[in-house]
């Protein structure tokens, strides 16, 4: 029988061999190189209505260090840089061989969105499409002005929440995606106007519109002009915008602009941002030349969606661009918009000062100056319905999708399963002789798609009775302003009824809306004649392999259309990403990397059709020296489908830039981050936890394990009867073990319904030398440490405000098998986490680490962990 | 062989056995379907540690904390008064020969009876006069709402017209194969297409002229 060590020596042997042949692959440099720099033309004629602007633009900073020492290294990697490119969701490059959506321009819109009163509605109305669900209870309150109730569903959300991910599938399949709302979920914004603080411009002759800027008398003064500027062919001229973001995060980069028949459709742009720079080009000419019933062509006002980009308070944020295209055009400069921002237009008077992205079509209409043809009035009240489909046409959009779910009856809903239920769609279909014309077929035909694929889709990934309503089908001469004012191909997708009780449970599902919107993706994609997009790569992992190298892989997605290539994006900080990089495996090398250098990793499965979305954050640390230890962190955190509180999540009111969602897997980086921070002498490698299963990473090849499972619970099972069988053999061979999550007791020793196996009772008292003491501790606080955590000071876990995500239920507690409690909770001294040192060694925390507040915290955590391991 | 030697082998032999023992004889208990369970049924196992039975809040909070999936109590058990009673059929239904049959027909007038019954409650009121004068459904299994002239006044508030559409979209599970509404002679179709043409011309005729130009 030949033993372990002897196939982990064959095995890496392999590896090896692997590794020696991956050598002759192409390398190219891994870090970006910065081309921006400061003007130096000296003397720059500026007509009458110009204005010196704000300073030279900087020259962008690095990306991010982690403050690790070593010489200069010239890093190489086996992944192939992509730019300049188009942009797709998130900022990344969308690579040429996408041509699934390339050239389209889609129209979505989600109802409904704070709007003002109709002529059948009492003045002073701010209204918002709250659907109160107290828990039990179900009221129905369409006119509240106060936040939502804890439980309660809010209509206006999940319909955007469907949309947050059905436009980042579209831009991943190249489509050009404006939506009738804002987008952006971060109130804080950024404006620069043209001429004002923060502009500048230099190489080329600029002139000043006698037309107004496109947010004059909104974003920037009223009267302000916009200028512009003629090709050149090579890009001598430039124009700057230079700002500083309020607070770090993602915000999406606007440029608002009035568009022409003169205007150029290729304008580099080149935005620098916390992960480096990215390059891509704008079209700023008329999408058609015929005038229509919203006048002539040009001059429109136009937003063009520039990626989404981490940005620091600790550096500049810029955005350039260059007259390097033909010298008959020219590029309009006009305003830069960064961030989503709050609604100041008044609503009967009042205005919401909520975040924009909450406000109906019409109110962000008006906000982008679109005229009256599109932001409709009718009697003098606004017609917010009506709005959403003349703003797909004021766009020459392709196609416009209308998102939204139903309730039934028209103003006290009884909860109930007499309720309607299931998917329908609507379309425009006019009776024959009368109404009827030639688009309608059109509109039919992508109606049907968007259904059909997307039932699909829910009856494969989530339910397979969901309810299909053919109502319709044949045509439907319903005469819903959503659609009846296309003229454009039309939809309006009725998701489901959040007033039956079933669908309410699906409807405030986070993982519900991807797989809907993944779904409606599929209808569009079929409907433009495209095949789709694969979906996300699993088993990500990273881990080093020889002195100042590394090796990031992963698994092709498991189902639905093959990929053909990887966009793999890179971070060094855990937080900011860059646009992404080819991989044509699925694995990428990493050579000449810097002692203590970290990096963290996202990938995207891609076809022609267009990329999937981005995998879970794989991170990885190269040792400082030779003997460091080896530490893996394994990500055992899945689970997406946690219900959506609509107060935690949406109603933050100014304390976090971004809404939190279910799960944002990228967790990891906080364990390295804390390690890091500890000081201790550990190398990181992290995985996904299927590699793990899968047997593509061996825990016996580390010195010690973090596994975390975050809120995983009855939902995706803490640690499911393969997990178990592979980190008992790893501690009774004398691993080295840290398991936490908030639920990992009550899964294993006190559910009675759903995922339960005979050995659960068993490996958490034997193997996690845990028993379960309850399910709540009733508290966030924990006191300071003792014994091996002496130390330790006392800390907090986060409420949910504190940029993790909300502690919920977490585990306490006894000491079994020869375990002690090493910190308790700050109520009744319940046990927080358990030490044993025997055999193996082991910390088993009722909490899931990620969710202490403060770095300090974090890291005094982990060194006194990593001590204990070493 | 070495001590640690033979303890690797012996660890790496009982994980090989219990890996097999998991491919070969999962025990684990079916996941049931997400609608398996209403809310209220998981209570009595979700008993505070001093034995009393959580409140709704609590309930939900720890249901929303596992995933445990769940299907929403219906409201006439836990607050009748949130229930509609049936109000009185309509009596004005007139079915086609042979599009439904006798049970279906009674199911879709008490549906249809529902739908506006709550509307004379609360949507009608806004606008006076409106009253359903007919309902046909077609040997197309299409059904046709005849209405009085005054529901004009509602068609001409898109937001009313959208709530009054989107009730009726309940009737979309009971087989038919579309609906036509109409407004006295004309139907909703013909009536908003004049409507749309007017206000089209009235929101071009206040709008600034643009035009090409730099």
């Amino acid at each position: 029988m030949k033993s372990i060590s002897q196939y982990l020596l064959v095995a890496a042997l392999l590896t090896t061999i692997a590794m020696r042949c991956g050598k002759n692959m192409d390398k190219a440099l891994l870090t970006e190189t910065a081309t921006n720099t400061s003007p130096n033309g000296g003397s720059i004629p500026i007509d009458s209505g110009g204005g010196s602007g704000g300073g030279d633009p900087v020259t962008p900073p690095p990306p991010g260090d982690t403050g690790e020492t070593g010489g200069p290294a010239v890093e190489t990697t086996t992944l192939t840089e992509i730019t300049p490119s188009r942009l797709g969701a998130m900022g990344v490059y969308i690579p040429t061989q996408i041509t699934g959506l390339r050239g389209k321009t889609i129209a979505i819109g989600a109802g409904h969105g704070w709007r003002g009163r109709t002529s059948s509605e009492s003045a002073g109305a701010r209204l918002q499409r709250a659907w109160h669900w107290p828990s039990g209870g179900f009221t129905y309150n369409s006119a509240s002005t106060t936040p939502a109730n804890q439980w309660a569903i809010v209509e206006d959300y999940l319909n955007s929440e469907i949309t947050h991910y059905l436009l980042q599938y579209l831009r991943n399949a190249g489509a050009e995606v404006t939506l009738v709302r804002e987008q952006a979920r971060t109130r804080h914004q950024v404006v620069v106007c043209p001429g004002g603080s923060g502009y500048s411009q230099s190489g080329a002759t600029f002139y000043t519109s006698g037309n107004d800027s496109a947010m004059a008398g909104s974003l920037c003064a009223a009267g302000t002009k916009y200028r512009y500027v003629f090709g050149d062919g090579v890009g001598t001229g430039k124009f700057t915008y230079t700002a500083t973001v309020p607070s770090d995060g993602y915000y999406p980069v606007y440029l608002h602009y009035r568009d022409g028949t003169d205007r150029a459709n290729s304008i580099p742009v080149t935005i620098t941002h916390a992960a480096g720079v990215t390059r891509a080009y704008m079209n700023q000419y008329v999408r058609s030349t015929t005038a229509d019933a919203y006048g002539s062509q040009g001059l429109r006002y136009r937003v063009a969606y520039l990626g989404s980009y981490y940005f620091k308070t600790s550096g500049a944020a810029v955005i350039e661009f260059q007259n390097n295209f033909a010298a008959d055009k020219i590029a309009a400069i006009d305003t830069v918009r960064l961030g989503g921002g709050t609604d100041t237009l008044p609503i009967d008077g009042t205005p919401t000062n909520e975040e924009r992205w909450k406000s109906s079509a019409w109110q962000h209409q008006k906000f982008l100056g679109r005229p009256s043809t599109v932001a409709r009035l009718s009697g003098g009240y606004n017609e917010d319905v009506t709005t959403r489909p003349h703003a797909a046409n004021y766009e020459t959009a392709d196609a416009f999708i209308s998102v939204h779910n139903n309730a039934t009856g028209s103003s006290s809903y009884p909860y109930s399963s007499s309720s309607g239920k299931g998917t329908m769609v609507i379309y425009q279909y006019g009776t024959a002789g009368t109404t009827y014309k030639a688009l309608d077929e059109t509109s039919r035909d992508l109606g049907l798609k968007l259904k059909y694929r997307m039932l699909d889709h829910i009856r494969s990934k989530w339910d397979s009775s969901w309810t299909n309503i053919t109502w319709g089908d044949d045509g439907f001469d319903g005469d819903y302003g959503e659609t009846r004012a296309a003229s454009v191909p039309a939809a309006l997708i009725e998701v489901g009824f959040f007033t039956h009780p079933t669908e309410i449970v699906s409807l405030s599902n986070e993982k519900f809306y991807r797989i809907a919107a993944r779904g409606l993706y599929m209808g569009i994609a079929q409907f433009f004649s495209s095949g789709y997009s694969p979906e996300e790569c699993t088993g990500v992992r990273v881990r080093n392999t020889a002195s100042g190298e590394f090796v990031l892989a992963w698994n092709a997605p498991a189902a639905g259309t093959a990929a053909t290539y990887y966009l793999v994006r890179t971070s060094t900080d855990g937080v900011a990403f860059d646009s992404g990089r080819i991989a044509t495996t699925t694995s990428a090398t990493f050579r000449n990397v810097a002692a203590g250098k970290t990096y963290h990793f996202t990938v995207q499965a891609g076809n022609g059709h267009g990329l999937s979305l981005a995998s879970e954050v794989a991170s990885v640390r190269v040792p400082v020296n030779a003997g460091d230890k080896k530490l893996l962190i394994v990500n055992g955190f899945d689970r997406l489908d946690n219900r959506v509180n609509f107060v935690t999540n949406y109603d933050k009111r100014a304390v976090g830039p971004q809404v939190e969602r279910g799960n944002s897997f990228d967790h990891t980086t906080t364990f390295v981050k804390a390690v890091i921070d500890s000081n201790r002498p550990w190398s990181v490698n992290s995985s996904d936890n299927d590699a793990v299963i899968a047997g593509q990473i061996l825990l016996s090849d580390y010195d010690a394990v973090i596994w975390y499972v975050g809120r995983e619970s009855w939902s995706d099972e803490t640690f499911s009867f393969a997990e178990q069988q592979i980190i008992a053999t790893y501690l009774t061979s004398g691993g080295k073990m840290l398991v936490t999550g908030s639920e990992i007791g009550w899964d294993l020793a006190s559910q009675t319904i759903g995922n339960t196996h005979a050995n659960d009772l068993s490996f958490l008292e034997n193997s996690l030398r845990t028993r379960y003491a309850g399910d709540d501790a009733g508290s966030g606080t924990l006191l300071a440490g003792s014994g091996v955590l002496a130390g330790v000071a006392g800390y907090t876990l986060d409420a949910g405000l504190s940029g993790s995500y909300q502690n919920l239920f977490p585990d306490y507690y006894t000491a079994v098998n020869s375990s002690t409690c090493v910190q308790v909770y700050n109520v009744a001294s319940r046990c927080a986490i358990l030490h044993y040192s025997g055999t193996y060694r082991l910390f088993s925390m009722g909490f899931p680490f990620e969710i202490v507040v403060g770095a300090a915290n974090r890291a005094s955590l982990m060194e006194k962990m990593l001590v204990a391991f070493e | 062989m070495s001590g640690r030697k033979w303890f690797i082998a012996a660890a790496a032999t009982i994980g090989a056995i219990s890996g097999g023992m998991y491919f070969f004889s999962d025990d684990r208990s079916p996941q049931p379907a997400a609608r398996d369970r209403t809310f209220g049924s998981y209570r009595t196992e979700f008993r505070k540690p001093d034995g009393t039975l959580p409140s709704d809040d609590e309930l939900m909070a720890q249901l929303v904390a596992k995933g445990i999936p769940f299907r929403a109590d219906t409201a006439c058990g836990k607050n009748p008064k949130g229930c509609e009673e049936a109000p009185a059929r309509i009596q004005k239904v007139e079915f086609a020969n042979g599009t439904f049959a006798a049970d279906a027909q009674r199911d879709i007038s008490d549906k249809l009876s529902m739908i506006i019954d709550r509307h004379e409650k609360d949507l009608f009121r806004l606008f006076a006069g409106i009253q359903l004068e007919r309902v046909q459904v077609t040997e197309q299994k299409k059904i046709h709402l005849f209405f009085n002239e005054q529901f004009a006044a509602l068609a001409q508030d898109e937001g009313s017209l959208s709530d009054f559409s989107e009730s009726l979209n309940e009737l979309g599970n009971m087989g038919f194969k579309g609906i036509v509404v109409h407004i006295g002679a004309r139907t909703l179709g013909e009536y908003m297409q004049s409507l749309d043409a007017r206000r089209n011309a009235e929101a071009l005729r206040i709008q600034p002229q643009t035009g090409s130009s730099r």
